[in-house]
C-alpha cells in the first residue's frame, strides 16, 4: 500500500466512527445575532471614540486659549483642527526623511525633529526596546510624541508559519503577519497580543499591487508591519507611534493611528480600504 | 433570514455537518476543536448567507471556512501535535495489526505542522486536487506542492523511525527429534 492510501486509510479508521449530534440551530442562530450585534456596537463604539476625542481636543484648544497662554506648550505643528474620521492628515507639506540604514523614505510634518538610527537593529538589544537607537526617530515640536521607523530581519520573532520563508505567498498573507506580530508582540513584551486579528486594519503596500500589511494597536502604542513589494522581502518594516490611540497627546491628530495613518501614506502603505483614488 | 433561506440553510447544515466535523478532526486532531471550528465557521455562514447560498458550491465554501478557521486557532488554542491516537480517540475495532498500523500512520499525521497536516488531509482524505487546495488555502499551487512533498517525507522519516521491530524467528524444537 502506497504512503497515500495509509494515510487516507489511517485517517478515515480515525473519523469514520465520529458521530457528533448535529449543532442546534437556534444556538447559531442566536450565535449569529450576537457576533451581528457585537460588531456594530464596535462599529458605534469607534465612531464614539472618536466623537469624543475631536470634543476633548476642542476642550483643550479652549482652556488653552483661557489661561492667556500660560501653559508652555507649542501650538501643534500639522493641522489646527484635528482631521475628522473620514478626512486623512494633509502630508503635502511634509518633508522627506531618507534612510539610507534601512532603505526608505519617509515623510514627517515639517516642524518635527528627526533623529537618525545610530547603528542596525540587533533582536537581542532592541526587539523590547521602544526607545532602541536603532530606530529613525521622529519628535514632535513638543516632544511628546515619538514615532519610530526601522526594519528588523523576518525571522526575528523565531518562528514562522512559512515552511518556506522565501515562499513570497505565503509569507504575503494576513494570516502569516498576525501570527508574525502575535509572536513579535510576546517576544517585544507589549500587550494585548491576543485579538490581533480582531483589531488589526488590513494595509495595502503599494498603490495598486496592494502588498498585504497590517496596523495593529496595542495598550500604549500603535505600529503597522509591512514586507515586500518596494521594501526588501527578507525584513518587515515597522512604523510606530509610542502613543496610545486614546492618549491626549495625539488628540490633536485625531488619535495615534490617524497619526501613523498619515506617516504610513508617505510611504506608499495606505489602509486597505481607501480608495485608489486616495492613494496618492 | 427568509423562510426559504432558513431552510436551505438547515438543509446545507444537516447534509455537510458530519463531513465538515470529519475533515475539521482529521485537520486538527481534538475532537472538541473540530466542533468549535464547525461551529463557527456555520455561525458565520448564517451571517453571510447570500455569500454561501450563491457560491458555485456551499459546502465548499464551508469547508474553506472551517480549515481557515482551524488555521488560525493554532496559535491560540491547543492543537494536537504528537498525541494524536492516544485513549478516549475513536479507533475502529479492526485487526490489530492494522489498528497498529492506522494508528501509527495517525500518529505521524499529528506531528506535522498543521498547514502540512491540513494540505495532507484535503489531499488524501478529502480527495481534493491540488489546485482545489490552492484556491481553498488561498496559496499559490507550487505552494500546495511543496507542502504536501514536505508533509510525505516527513511522513517517511517519522515511520520509518516507528518501525516496529521485525519478529524474531526462534527456530522450531523438533520435540519428536528430540525424544529419540
Amino acid at each position: 500500500m502506497n504512503l497515500d492510501e495509509r494515510v487516507a486509510s489511517a485517517v478515515r479508521a480515525q473519523t469514520d466512527a465520529l458521530q457528533p449530534p448535529l449543532p442546534d440551530l437556534t444556538v447559531i442562530r442566536a450565535s449569529a445575532k450576537r457576533q451581528s450585534r457585537r460588531r456594530g456596537a464596535i462599529a458605534v463604539g469607534c465612531a464614539m471614540a472618536v466623537v469624543l476625542a475631536l470634543v476633548l481636543a476642542g476642550v483643550d484648544d479652549i482652556s488653552r486659549e483661557r489661561s492667556g497662554g500660560a501653559e508652555p506648550v507649542a501650538p501643534p505643528s500639522v493641522t489646527p483642527t484635528a482631521p475628522t474620521a473620514t478626512q486623512p492628515i494633509d502630508t503635502r507639506s511634509w518633508k522627506n526623511y531618507t534612510s539610507d540604514r534601512y532603505g526608505l523614505e519617509v515623510g514627517h510634518p515639517p516642524d518635527w525633529r528627526v533623529t537618525p538610527a545610530t547603528r542596525g537593529w540587533r533582536s537581542d538589544a532592541d526587539i523590547a526596546n521602544w526607545l532602541s537607537p536603532a530606530h529613525e526617530v521622529f519628535h514632535s515640536p513638543t516632544g511628546d510624541i515619538r514615532v519610530s521607523v526601522w526594519s528588523m530581519p523576518l525571522d526575528a520573532s523565531k518562528t514562522t508559519p512559512c515552511v518556506d520563508p522565501k515562499d513570497r505567498a505565503c509569507v504575503e498573507s494576513i494570516e502569516f503577519l498576525q501570527t508574525w506580530v502575535e509572536d513579535y508582540c510576546t517576544a517585544s513584551k507589549n500587550t494585548p497580543c491576543t485579538g490581533i486579528e480582531d483589531r488589526a486594519v488590513e494595509l495595502c503596500l503599494e498603490r495598486r499591487d496592494c502588498h498585504p500589511g497590517l496596523l495593529v494597536p496595542f495598550e500604549d502604542d500603535v505600529q503597522a508591519f509591512f514586507s515586500g513589494g518596494i521594501y526588501d522581502g527578507d525584513t518587515m518594516t515597522v512604523v510606530a507611534v509610542w502613543r496610545g490611540e486614546r492618549d491626549r497627546s495625539v488628540a490633536r491628530y485625531g488619535g495615534a493611528q490617524r497619526l501613523l495613518e498619515a506617516f504610513l501614506s508617505t510611504m506608499q502603505v495606505w489602509p486597505a480600504s481607501t480608495p485608489l483614488s486616495e492613494r496618492r | 433570514m427568509r423562510a426559504e433561506d432558513e431552510a436551505e440553510y438547515a438543509e446545507l447544515v444537516a447534509a455537510s455537518f458530519h463531513r465538515l466535523h470529519r475533515m475539521a478532526y482529521a485537520v486538527c486532531g481534538d475532537g472538541s476543536l473540530a466542533e468549535d471550528a464547525v461551529q463557527a465557521a456555520l455561525v458565520s455562514a448564517y451571517r453571510t448567507w447570500p455569500r454561501v447560498r450563491d457560491a458555485a458550491s456551499s459546502e465548499a465554501y464551508l469547508r474553506k471556512m472551517v480549515v481557515n478557521q482551524l488555521l488560525s486557532w493554532r496559535r491560540r488554542k491547543s492543537w494536537r501535535t504528537s498525541d494524536l491516537g492516544r485513549q478516549g480517540e475513536p479507533i475502529r475495532a479492526s485487526h490489530e495489526d492494522q489498528v497498529i498500523e492506522h494508528h501509527r500512520v495517525w500518529s505521524a499525521v499529528g506531528l506535522l505542522p498543521p498547514r502540512q497536516r491540513a494540505v495532507i488531509v484535503l489531499r488524501y482524505y478529502e480527495g481534493m486536487t491540488e489546485a482545489e487546495i490552492s484556491e481553498l488555502l488561498g496559496v499559490r499551487p507550487g505552494t500546495v506542492k511543496s507542502q504536501a512533498s514536505a508533509a510525505m517525507a516527513h511522513l517517511r522519516a517519522t515511520l520509518t523511525e516507528t518501525e516496529p521491530d521485525p519478529p524474531v524467528i526462534v527456530p522450531a524444537v523438533d520435540h519428536q527429534k528430540g525424544a529419540r
